[in-house]
């Protein structure tokens, strides 16, 4: 059976199993059509120009930043447009070391991808930074508060975390390991980009200080991600990139900048991009919002799960024996099995997965592995694909020695 | 085991899976002239080249290492080919040659399994070189 939502998406016209969407997830036509109308009816700088489409372009451009505001429950001010989490990440990393001293210490977790492990592993060597590496837990595999509380010391005064592992989907307390460092006075930093199209999120709720994401795992475009920055360090921080858009006055020795979030967002934005992704969020709300996604994706999920355990040859990675601990994706290995080769073989019947490290060596350190196949939902995902998943790993028996 | 239309265009056909099975000259070699240890960081596979030379001719070969099916038949259709070659060949070899010599399809990210032979082969050849023009 095909996903009710499968019309929206012409790349799976050709019947792939698409199951790499924590890679990135499939981009439904209304985005596409928000993109090229941009391009072919309005195409403008936004903020510059006093003629028609340029007003029709911040327009638009500005009622994205509102859509994606109410979406993760942040106000228009905080949500800062990016070239994607990456960039997000590393910003944040620029913008919070304003706040940071030599000996500071920053808690980070095992489960960070490169992009939120990689700027605080710099930011510690050049500033005098201690770096602590929280491990998951050895039997569930899981980070719950306490063991981020256990972790804190006087030194603490931020936390590096991600809502969702990229490689095992493990859930993290985001909320609770919050509150703990609120009352520690210690800055918090999530990486949701597996998290937002996958669960329902509060950026308010969560009480976090930053929250950084992709448009591209969310059904947007490539070339657009979030960083939202908690309104009450807007005034606390220097932005990190310098340019256009963002200054007040310029005097030959000072300048001034406009408040947030333009001060933080030199340069010309990604309009198309940013426009694309408030048509991704429009389209996930017409389709019944994230709840239902959510929903959807973890009957899904538990079927999955059931459908890799059938197989004795496999093992997974990291899951924690309960699937409400986890979204999105789960790894395995195959017995006897190169992950490269689970995943051509799939590839062979038309499914889409993905073998690797999946930018996060501690993490693959940590289970004593090199690689992982990992298979993974979005909301077009259906039984179907995990049936046809099934069928291709039967013939990953071909492989073992 | 079922063959179907799907599967004749695989990678994995019949000599892969043998020289993945059973591969040739597999283990360490013992005095070897050259020992040159190659790693594809995208997946961490890992392989050494074992070449012994004398008067600049390849006279016995053997790898050793962790890989998946491509990297490691690849390796070990490449050690038959190397016996009686010239250090200066295998120095001037190229992917042209890796994708002759295993005859198959590879699209770019299966070609760097293939090719983590080639540069372990090169590599340890032109450092070779390097060491006897210095000495
Ligand atoms: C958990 C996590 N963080 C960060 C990133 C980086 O995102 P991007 O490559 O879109 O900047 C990814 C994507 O691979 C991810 O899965």
């Amino acid at each position: 059976m095909k996903s009710s939502l499968s019309s929206d998406f012409p790349m799976l016209d050709s019947g792939l199993t698409y199951l790499d969407s924590a890679a990135s997830s499939l981009t439904p036509v209304p985005v596409i059509s928000a993109m090229d109308q941009y391009y072919s009816t309005y195409r403008s700088n936004v903020h510059r120009g006093l003629y028609t489409t340029s007003e029709t372009a911040t327009h638009r451009f500005e009622q994205a930043r509102e859509t994606v505001a109410r979406f993760i429950d942040a106000s228009p001010a905080e949500i800062i447009w990016t070239s994607g989490a990456t960039l997000s990440l590393n910003m944040a990393a620029y913008l919070a070391a304003q706040l940071l001293h030599a000996g500071d210490e920053i808690l980070i977790t095992r489960f960070e991808h490169h992009s939120n492990y990689l700027p605080w592993q710099r930011l510690a060597a050049e500033r005098g930074l201690t770096l602590t590496l929280i491990d998951p837990d050895p039997e569930t595999f899981l980070i719950n508060a306490e063991m981020v509380a256990a972790a804190i010391t006087s030194k603490t005064r931020l936390i590096a975390m991600t809502h969702v592992s990229n490689v095992t989907g493990a859930v993290l307390p985001i909320a609770e390991i919050a509150k703990l460092a609120q009352e520690r006075n210690i800055m918090t930093i999530v990486d949701a980009c597996q998290s937002v199209a996958h669960l329902p999120v509060s950026f308010r709720e969560l009480g976090v200080d930053f929250f950084a994401f992709s448009g591209h795992k969310m059904y947007g475009p490539t070339g657009v991600g979030v960083l939202a920055i908690r309104e009450g360090l807007h005034d606390q921080l220097e932005p990190w990139i310098l340019g256009g858009g963002m200054v007040d006055v310029v005097s030959s020795t000072t300048s001034t900048w406009h408040d947030a979030p333009s001060k933080f967002e030199a340069g010309t934005p990604p309009i198309a991009e940013a426009i694309g992704l408030g048509a991704a969020v429009e389209w996930i709300n017409q389709h019944g919002g994230i709840t239902k996604f959510a929903a959807h994706e973890s009957t899904l999920y538990a079927e999955l799960i059931e459908t890799l355990q059938s197989f004795p040859e496999i093992s997974l990675v990291g899951f924690s024996g309960d699937t409400r601990n986890h979204c999105g994706a789960v790894s395995f290995i195959f017995a006897g099995v190169h992950g490269h080769d689970v995943a051509a073989i799939l590839a062979e019947h038309n499914v889409a997965a993905r073998a690797g490290h999946h930018c996060c060596q501690p993490l693959m350190q940590f289970f004593h592995v090199a690689s992982t196949t990992r298979v993974s939902l979005g909301a077009y995902s259906t039984s179907a694909d995990i049936a046809q998943l099934a069928k291709a790993l039967a013939n990953v028996r071909q492989l073992q020695k | 085991m079922s063959t179907h239309d799907s599967q004749s265009l695989s990678l994995y056909q019949e000599e892969i899976m043998e020289h993945y099975r059973d591969p040739l000259h597999h283990g360490a070699l013992d005095h070897a002239t050259i020992v040159q240890t190659e790693r594809n960081s995208s997946c961490g596979d890992e392989l050494t080249f074992y070449l012994q030379i004398e008067n600049g001719v390849v006279t016995d070969v053997s790898f050793e290492g962790e890989g998946c099916a491509i990297s490691q038949a690849t390796a070990s259709m490449l050690t038959e080919d190397l016996i009686g070659k010239s250090v200066d060949t295998i120095q001037a070899m190229t992917p042209d040659d890796i994708t002759e010599l295993i005859q198959i399809p590879l699209g770019p990210t299966r070609l760097k399994c293939a090719l983590l032979s080639l540069q372990a082969v090169t590599h340890g050849t032109a450092e070779y070189t390097k060491k006897q023009k210095e000495s």
